[in-house]
């Protein structure tokens, strides 16, 4: 049985149906990333996962348990990072992960320890006695996490965890989540960066409009795409007639050009690798680099949606 | 010009919407002006005064006439002293007052019988009651020892003492007061002061839009407009100012027009008076709120700091009575130089009779308004983030 | 048990402000310090007022042009030259034109036949003029006033006793003996003087505005997501919000207890000797307070519009209560009658005042009615409205 069941679950703000007959399965032990572009669904699921939201139609079952019928136990089971920082800025950062543990239920020597815990996990034992009101945007990030994981939560949800802070955070971050699996947990994660879904997810679900438009580990999803292939070439002198004509040639899907950067979307490069190569040189642009990457989760979200996750 | 476009911006956004105008307008001003027409009625009404006479004699008899000689005091008699007391408890202002018995008798015998004033808090009211009680009581029992010098009955004393108190009501000398009207209406300082004292919430909540804002980082945002910083700050306090004059036009118009109350103060000068009081209180509320990081707390401190300042400034009571080293500090407090300022007017001055006032409002103005502008620049918490 | 963690970390929170701590207690006893030394002249301290000195235009009316003698001497007493800054030998024109421009204050026109019309058991007229500033011209009239007041009696006492020969040497007003006192409202002796009744209606006021802190707690919970993240938890919406007004409410009981004891201690204010209804009362205050600002806080959509409304409202009910000035206007008492403050300031009055237990009890009584039907609305509001992230 899956850890987390959710069938057909559906949420309306007005008319508008922000979630549409979403279905999800997660089994325990996997590190599941859920990967969106803004305003596909991602927080809104989350928030019915978590009772913040009245779940409209359908079900979720987090460890046999619904979530309708059994809030408080199955927010005893999850720790949410959400992805606004939620803290105390006039309060020390022990304080802050000891007034949350509490009411988890932590008391005595056990509060402290997983206090202590949580806090060294994270990296911020040696500032347990400052404010959040001192840290850089990383180090808040990280205390976001230590609020949320002091009573070992066998669900974890992170909501876009990395959002506007610098790569070093980013990777201990990353690393960070990594450990908590290993330690036992199952970890939703949810990011629109597809680098990092792809970096520490076991399996991924696709966002879109309030679906999900393709789940499974990342193998099976490269497969779904092993049509596409994808060329980045950075080129001196593209002009908007580079674009078109690669554009019009047959075998090519999809031209992205973003300054001296063009990203070419086709089934085959090995084919069309010259044809490209002789379209620039006709326009007389110099080309800086070029490499052929294997079809990722952004190639598979474009083949499916024709758009971008950046859009 | 940028400031008068950021300006514009917060009237939309306090005006802009039906629920601006309640709370920014209807509400407050209907709240002053209610608070005018309570408070004129009070100043033009009477000084209740409850009594008991338990004195046979004509003492306690000519007491009362004496007292009932001032058109303004309603002297009402009461059951008994325990009623007496329990009115004064209840009803807060009512000055009561007991003559016990035979207390024409006692001074006749050259004691000294007491008259007990009842008052739960003082007012300038009860401070003249009292003295009158003093001085007549006083001469009382003075023609009391010339009468008891002469010897006689009880009763021939009491017939005496009556003789003379008569002959004393008559008041053949007697001071009259002509009234050249040339004074403030009285309690005009009291409606000024309370119109002060709403004056100064409504601009604090104004400028805790702009706090708002600074938190919000809206305000950061448009310091990295290629916008100078004198012209965003102009902007905000414009815009503070605007919405701020239109709060007193509306109080000033519904007082006088609708309520009919005449302050005697031209519309000009008073509307005036009360927008350079207007420039201090958002000088003091936006360096408060630049002080305070915390926006939430800047507004608790606001309240907190505008009624010690009435207090000070003369809002409530008459700054003479106070003693000397707080009128010497009142003079930093703005409030005393609006009342006085219209108090001038009102009785008679001109515009030049109050250019003390006026110059003095508008340099705190400026020193709190410039403290204010540099404080208010987004917090480097904030930019941190 | 999730509610005293709430409550006690929303304690933790609020007493690191340093702003808290000066808006909930150095400033309450500041004010009430300033009340005390303001009116401390009202209060029967007279010695400390200095009045300012009178400027006073003197005109003598009548054919001679003498100022009578008996005036004379009364305007040199030292006692009263001190109170004047008088201008003599002036025309009733003069005098009046200076009294329009201010330079006079208060003018008095004696008529030269004053000493000969007292004697003579006839009548004579003082005519003041009154002038710009109210303050003054009530000094001015008492003074001369009670001037031809006493003369008035003392003519009375020539003319009645005079047939007697005793004259009588008229005893200085200074030394009579003093008949009019203070009463005692107070049941049990209790002494009482009217700057308890200030401290009683400031405290009420600070008690109140203690609400706002409810108001920016509620909203701050909001605006830095730790609200999003506690309803994620295993808790209650309802343990969420009676934990941050319990915390709340503990500061307000703290500062109740500084007031009291800090007026008590300093300036010598006496509560009475109810502890424990005073204590009762303080609550309810509180209560009060919480209500108010819950049910604002919850019904509005931004912080200063909250702030703004629960402000007003506690100043108009300090206003109709008689807490900055008594009102003694039928209106205003009747609305008062509804107002928290009203119905805390008569019992604490009372305590004051050492009343019998069912005395104030019977005001404690209607002010436990408000409270708890402010205590219902907060819930009704909560229930309705909820308190919750916005989405």
């Amino acid at each position: 049985m899956a850890f987390l069941q959710a069938q057909d679950v559906v949420k309306r703000y007005g008319s508008k149906l922000s979630v549409d007959h979403l279905n999800l399965n997660i089994h325990e032990g996997e590190i599941f990333g859920l990967l969106g572009p803004n305003g596909a669904g991602k927080s809104t699921t989350i928030n019915m996962i978590c009772g913040l939201l009245k779940i409209d139609q359908g079900s979720i079952e987090v460890d046999g348990l619904s979530i309708e019928d059994s809030p408080l136990e199955v927010k005893r089971r999850i720790g949410l990072v959400p992805q606004d920082l939620a803290l105390y800025e006039n309060m020390t950062a022990a304080d802050n992960v000891t007034f949350f543990a509490k009411l988890y239920g932590l008391r005595g020597k056990l509060l402290k320890e997983r206090v202590e815990e949580a806090l060294s996990f994270v990296g911020l034992l040696d500032r347990a006695k400052d404010t959040p009101s001192t840290f850089s945007g990383g180090m808040k990030r990280r205390l976001n996490i230590a609020c949320a994981i002091t009573h070992r939560p066998k669900l974890i949800i992170m909501d876009e965890p990395t959002v506007g802070i610098d790569p070093q955070s980013r990777n201990h971050i990353l690393e960070s989540v990594r450990k908590l699996n290993e330690m036992g947990s199952t970890v939703i994660y949810t990011s629109h960066y597809m680098e990092e879904v792809a970096a520490i997810s076991s399996r991924v679900a696709i966002m879109d409009k309030g679906r999900v438009i393709a789940c499974g580990t990342q193998q099976e999803l490269k497969e779904q795409v092993a049509q596409e292939e994808k060329i980045l070439l950075t080129a001196d002198g593209i002009t908007p007639d580079v674009v078109h004509e690669l554009n019009m040639h047959p075998g090519i899907t999809r031209v992205l050009h973003e300054g001296p950067l063009l990203e070419i979307y086709l089934p085959s490069a090995q084919n069309n690798l010259q044809d490209v190569l002789f379209i620039c040189n006709q326009h007389e642009a110099v080309i800086q680099s070029i490499k052929c990457e294997e079809p990722d989760l952004e190639t598979l979200f474009l083949s499916l949606t024709g758009r971008t996750l950046r859009d | 010009m940028h400031s008068l476009t950021i300006a514009l911006q917060m009237m939309k956004r306090t005006l802009g919407r039906k629920k601006g105008w309640m709370v920014y307008v209807l509400l407050p001003c209907a709240i002053v002006t209610v608070c005018i027409a309570l408070l004129g009625q009070a100043n033009t009404a009477e000084v209740p005064i409850a009594y008991i006479n338990e004195d046979q004699g004509p003492a306690g008899e000519h007491l009362l006439q004496e007292l009932g000689r001032t058109e303004e005091y309603v002297m009402k008699p009461a059951g008994s002293v325990e009623s007496l007391k329990n009115d004064v408890i209840e009803k807060t202002g009512l000055i009561a007052f007991t003559i016990p018995k035979d207390f024409s008798q006692q001074l006749l015998d050259g004691g000294t019988p007491n008259v007990e004033i009842y008052e739960i808090a003082v007012s300038e009211a009860s401070f003249t009651v009292k003295m009158k009680l003093e001085g007549v009581t006083g001469r009382i029992g003075e023609a009391a020892a010339v009468v008891s010098k002469q010897g006689g009955t009880a009763q021939e004393q009491q017939a005496a003492l009556k003789q003379i108190l008569d002959q004393t009501a008559k008041h053949q000398i007697k001071a009259v007061t002509t009234d050249l009207e040339l004074y403030a209406r009285p309690g005009l300082n009291n409606i000024t002061g309370f119109t002060l004292l709403f004056l100064m919430s409504l601009v604090a909540s104004t400028v805790m839009l702009m706090v708002e804002d600074r938190k919000l980082r809206t305000m950061s945002r448009i310091y990295t407009a290629p916008v100078r910083t004198y012209e965003i700050v102009l902007g905000n306090f414009l815009g503070s100012f605007a919405l701020g004059s239109l709060q007193i036009l509306i109080v000033l118009l519904v007082s006088k027009y609708v309520l009919g109350y005449d302050y005697g103060v031209p519309f000009g000068i008073h509307f005036v008076i009360l927008a350079a009081f207007m420039l201090v209180a958002m000088g003091m509320a936006s360096a408060i709120a630049g002080l305070i990081r915390n926006p939430k707390n800047a507004g608790m401190l606001n309240s907190l700091i505008i009624t010690p300042t009435c207090m000070l400034g003369g809002c409530f009571w008459p700054l003479s009575v106070m003693p000397d080293f707080l009128q010497k500090i009142a003079n930093f407090v703005p409030q005393k130089w609006a009342i006085e300022a219209v108090e001038t007017i009102a009785s008679g001055g001109a515009l030049s009779d109050i250019a003390l006032p006026l110059l003095i409002l508008g340099l705190m103005a400026v020193i709190l308004l410039a403290l204010g502008s540099v404080i208010m620049r987004p917090s480097e918490s904030a930019v941190r983030g | 048990m999730n509610i005293r963690t709430i409550a006690w970390y929303e304690l933790k929170r609020l007493s690191r402000h340093r702003t808290v701590l000066f808006n909930l207690f150095l400033l309450p006893m500041l004010l009430i310090f300033i009340l005390g030394t303001a009116l401390s002249s009202f209060f029967g301290a007279a010695e400390d007022v200095e009045l300012k000195p009178l400027s006073t235009g003197l005109v003598i009316s009548g054919s001679t042009g003498d100022l009578p003698a008996s005036f004379e001497a009364f305007i040199e007493n030292p006692e009263i030259a001190s109170m004047l800054n008088l201008e003599r030998s002036l025309t009733r024109a003069e005098a009046e034109s200076r009294l329009r421009s201010g330079e006079l204050e208060f003018v008095v026109v004696v008529p030269d036949h004053l000493d000969d019309r007292m004697f003579s058991g006839g009548s004579a007229e003082l005519e003041l003029l009154l002038g710009k500033d109210s303050v003054q011209n009530l000094v001015g009239e008492s003074l001369f006033g009670s001037y031809m007041d006493e003369a008035n009696s003392r003519q009375a006492l020539f003319m009645t006793a005079a047939a007697e020969g005793q004259g009588g040497d008229s005893v200085s007003i200074t030394e009579r003996p003093a008949y009019v006192n203070a009463g005692q409202l107070g049941g049990q002796g209790e002494s009482y003087s009217a700057v308890q009744y200030y401290a009683a209606s400031m405290m009420i006021m600070f008690l109140l505005n203690s609400g706002m802190m409810v108001s920016s707690s509620l909203y701050s919970e909001k605006e830095d997501h730790t609200l999003y993240r506690l309803q994620s938890m295993p808790l209650s919406g309802r343990e969420i919000f009676g934990g941050k007004i319990l915390g709340c409410s503990l500061i307000t009981f703290a500062q109740a207890g500084i007031i009291i004891l800090g007026s008590n201690l300093l300036y010598g204010v006496n509560w009475g000797n109810h502890v424990w209804l005073l204590i009762l009362v303080c609550v309810l205050i509180s209560i009060a307070s919480m209500t108010i600002a819950a049910v604002v806080s919850l019904m509005t959509s931004s912080a200063a519009t909250a702030s703004g409304i629960i402000q007003a409202v506690i100043i108009a009910m300090t206003f109709l209560s008689g807490g900055f000035t008594p009102l003694p206007v039928d209106i205003i008492r009747t609305l008062g009658e509804f107002t928290v403050n009203h119905w805390a300031l008569q019992g604490i009055l009372r305590m004051m005042l050492g009343a019998g237990t069912s005395e104030v009890l019977a005001c404690v009584g209607i002010l436990g009615a408000i409270s708890l039907g402010l205590t219902a609305a907060a819930l009704i509001v909560y229930r309705k409205v909820g308190y919750s992230y916005h989405a």
